[in-house]
């Protein structure tokens, strides 16, 4: 009488096993619904600070069990600095974008789970520019909500424009510092498959 | 526009014989400007503008601009790159009426020039030229040696570095400090500045002239950039003349709340006591000189502002109360030019205990 009761409690416990680890090795993917990309740079001398604003990005976050993947462009048309000549200079001169008109980053193994509430950490990756690639290494926030299954994210790191390609912008004696800082807040939803 | 040319032309003429004050827009902190030596020569801010200082006209100040119309004489000369030359021509219209006076009045109020030549990046000279009261004149005129972006030192005659220096003379903060018209002085100064933060010192050195010994003694202006727009600070002043001796703390700040939305306030505390002791008639008194401005540019060059002031003596009626309040509009429609129309209540108990009311017109044409 005991036997059939035993292989049945094996069986439950193996659907069960295998239902969970079923669940672990789930992967999905999040698109971008919402985003502000912004960067800093600093013209010399007098530390002026040009606030690049307006940007945004499209692109989808891979995330799996063990770690997130993504890409994210920016079209580079669509930064303001607050004064249209600097823009007009910043667009036609330096970042050349009738010919480069998107950044492209792409994240590799950013070792953030499926599912996990939070992380904060560093991330690396590849940024094409100016039709340069390079590797890029920053700070990133995520959090995850899970009632709207969305994944928010905060990112930032520096870039140093000589590396993409990019001249040195220079204007009347004030000269851009080398090294610029990015920041992006991402707002990700869920894609269902 | 025939007009309007022989309007600046004599507007000129009568403006060559008043001297010169500093004129600066501190409110350009809002734009990421934390720091006055993009635009001005002089690090501390007023006086000739760096080349980069003129297309700010053009690029964002003025409400119409041509390609080139902010560049020296528009564009007219081509001046070396070493050679910069500056000027401010302002003229005034002005309404007061109170207990005492009843005045309408148009005078040219200010004009002079001001060269400076750098020969190299690291080296400056800078002289203004103009005179008072027919008596030609130089109220500013300094060495620089700048070695780097970060670090500058500077000798000769200017005011040292406190406080927001706004370009309204008349405010509180700078004609009851002895930051007023004619009041400079020479001061050896020693000023660093980075992306975070700038430290500023002078050693003030005084100056002998129209019979008055100007105050000797020191000064330091400490300043906090406050994310991409604003920036917080305060001021040390310890200085003495054969009457006064005194010492000022002041705290100011200058706040963007948008590029458009901006705050210029700043607060001295200022303690007095006779330079020679146990004088009387000069009895050790403490003062509070606030100022605040708030502004919105309303559209391109067009700025909507509430100015505030109030000056007077804290544990003895020493000083007379000042209070102003009023409303004004400051317009730059092109390169080159500022107009300013600007209402106020006022109050001066040094001669009356009533309040009055003041409105004024100015007329800015800056090189």
């Amino acid at each position: 009488m005991n036997k059939p009761i035993t292989r049945l409690r094996y069986g439950l416990v193996f659907i069960l096993a295998s239902a969970f680890f079923a669940n672990l090795s789930w992967a999905k993917d999040y698109k971008v619904s919402r985003s502000e990309l912004t960067f800093l740079a600093t013209g010399k001398p007098g530390f002026i600070r040009i606030n690049g604003e307006k940007g945004e990005v499209a692109g989808q976050l891979s995330i799996t069990e063990q770690q997130t993947t993504a890409t994210f462009k920016a079209p580079l048309d669509k930064f303001e600095t607050g004064i249209d000549l600097r823009d007009k200079h910043m667009k036609e001169t330096y970042l050349e974008t009738p010919k480069y008109p998107e950044a492209t980053l792409t994240v590799e193994a950013l070792p953030y789970k499926i599912g996990q509430s939070s992380f904060e950490g560093e991330f690396s990756g590849t940024l094409n520019l100016h039709g340069q690639q390079k590797p890029v290494r920053g700070d990133i926030a995520i959090s995850y909500l899970k009632d709207s299954d969305t994944v928010q994210m905060e990112a930032s790191f520096p870039i140093k424009i000589d590396d993409f390609g990019i001249d040195i912008p220079s204007y009347a004696g004030i000269k851009v510092a080398d090294t610029v800082k990015v920041t992006a807040k991402i707002v990700a939803n869920g894609v269902s498959k | 526009m025939k007009v309007l040319s022989r309007l600046y032309f004599i507007w000129f003429l009568i403006g060559l014989s008043i001297p010169n004050l500093m004129y600066a827009f501190p409110e350009n902190v809002r734009q990421g400007y934390v720091s006055c030596q993009s635009c001005h020569i002089s690090p501390t801010g007023g006086g000739v503008l760096t080349r980069y200082g003129q297309r700010t006209a053009e690029e964002f100040m003025s409400t119409w601009a041509d390609e080139g119309e902010a560049a020296f004489l528009n564009g007219a000369v081509d001046l070396p790159e070493e050679v910069a030359i500056g000027g401010d021509f302002r003229a005034l219209a002005i309404h007061k009426d109170n207990q005492v006076y009843h005045v309408q009045r148009g005078f040219p109020m200010q004009a002079d020039i001001e060269l400076a030549y750098t020969p190299m990046d690291e080296l400056s000279a800078v002289a203004s030229f103009g005179s008072y009261d027919g008596t030609p004149d130089s109220r500013r005129h300094y060495l620089m040696y700048r070695p780097n972006d970060n670090v500058w030192i500077r000798g000769g005659l200017f005011f040292p570095a406190f406080g927001i220096q706004v370009a309204d003379h008349s405010a509180s903060i700078r004609k009851r400090l002895n930051f007023n018209q004619g009041q400079e002085t020479y001061n050896l100064e020693f000023g660093y500045i980075s992306e975070a933060y700038e430290l500023i010192a002078d050693a003030i050195l005084g100056r002998e002239a129209e019979g008055i010994s100007r105050e000797k003694g020191f000064s330091g202006r400490a300043g906090l950039f406050l994310g991409e727009r604003s920036l917080v600070g305060i001021s040390l002043l310890q200085a003495e003349n054969d009457v006064w001796k005194r010492s000022v703390i002041s705290p100011y700040a200058i706040i963007g709340f948008s590029p458009t939305l901006y705050l210029l306030a700043q607060t001295a505390w200022e303690t007095k006591d006779a330079a020679i002791s146990d004088d009387p008639s000069l009895p050790k008194h403490s003062n509070l000189h606030s100022y605040m401005k708030f502004g919105w540019e309303w559209y391109r060059g067009v700025h909507l502002f509430l100015n505030v002031d109030d000056s007077h003596s804290i544990d003895k009626d020493y000083l007379g109360r000042q209070q102003s309040i009023g409303p004004g509009v400051q317009w730059l429609p092109r390169p080159h030019l500022e107009i300013e129309a600007r209402v106020e209540v006022k109050l001066d108990r040094s001669f009356s205990s009533k309040y009055g009311e003041q409105a004024t017109l100015l007329l800015h044409y800056y090189l």
